[in-house]
């Protein structure tokens, strides 16, 4: 996939990774890049923001190779922000791939 | 300046453009950009790539600095310190995207000189209302009807021009926590070239 993706939408896969397990920096931009093409640079600023929002939380844990990994928590506060994020993006696309598919409807 | 090519060119000069931030921050940034590379490296990429798929450190520093305005801005609780903080942290996104100047700080400055208004109206209201109290006691030989008419009309204006200085207080309050909470969507989706 090649397309200009919004900052919004790489903040929306960092969430939902975190989400189901704890990351380290780079490991976070590899899960995202080997599907999405991105500037490696675009995370680290996310990964600061959502961790002063208290999303995240952080820790440091030795590692076998090089310095210490900082490591991504998500908090309880992240959690439900982003089960409601996830939900409404769902609901998005749901509608943009009926628009696609040609679909026309009243309903909202 | 030249694009940094090494390692150690990137961090100095990443570590040149945060300056202005807190040292620790500094520090702390540093640490993440290292061990960032650090695993890049390791997983076998070249050191030239590596840095180069960083992007600008130059542009990392505008970013971070200005997500660091905001945070300061969003804690501070004295209106007149938030007030300044706020403009600082609509400066440094500015700095980060330039067309920020004409959709963020010309409305803000106008609504701010609308503020302005409100406040030098209800603090003269004050004002005349105590000016009004004193020179009611002047009024006293013309009969007690003015002077009581005089009297209570200005403390009427006092009272009132008070509240509206209470309300002026949360209205510019509130303000500056809208102007912050769309700073933040704005650094979040606005900036999007370099992605």
């Amino acid at each position: 996939m090649n397309t200009q993706f919004n900052k919004g939408v790489i903040e929306m896969c960092v969430l939902s990774l975190v989400n189901r397990r704890d990351y380290y920096g780079y490991e976070l931009v590899e899960a995202i890049s080997r599907k999405i093409e991105i500037s490696e640079g675009t995370v680290y600023p996310i990964l600061r923001r959502l961790t002063q929002e208290k999303y995240f939380e952080t820790y440091l844990k030795e590692s076998n190779e090089g310095p210490p990994r900082k490591y991504y928590r998500m908090t309880a506060m992240g959690r439900t922000e982003t089960a409601k994020l996830l939900k409404s993006w769902s609901q998005f696309t749901e509608d943009v791939e009926f628009i696609l598919n040609g679909g026309t409807s009243d309903k909202k | 300046m030249g694009e940094p090519v090494t390692r150690s060119e990137y961090i100095n000069q990443l570590r040149k453009e945060l300056s202005g931030l807190p040292l620790a921050d500094v520090n702390e940034i540093i640490r993440d950009q290292e061990e960032y590379i650090s695993d890049a490296i390791q997983s076998g990429r070249a050191e030239p790539a590596v840095i180069q798929s960083l992007g600008s450190a130059q542009e990392l520093a505008k970013e971070l600095k200005a997500g660091h305005q905001i945070k300061t801005a969003t804690v501070e609780t004295k209106l007149i310190s938030k007030t300044d903080k706020v403009f600082k942290a609509i400066l440094a996104a500015c700095v980060l995207a330039p067309f920020n100047l004409i959709i963020v700080l010309g409305p803000f400055v106008a609504l701010c000189c609308l503020l302005i208004a409100l406040w030098s109206v209800a603090a003269s209201g004050v004002a005349v209302g105590l000016a009004g109290i004193g020179v009611s006691f002047f009024v006293i030989p013309a009969g007690l009807f003015f002077f009581l008419t005089f009297l209570f009309g200005s403390l009427t204006l006092v009272g009132v021009s008070l509240l509206s200085l209470v309300a002026c207080y949360y209205v510019t309050l509130e303000f500056m926590k809208l102007t912050l909470k769309y700073l933040k969507w704005n650094i979040k989706f606005m900036t999007g070239e370099n992605v």
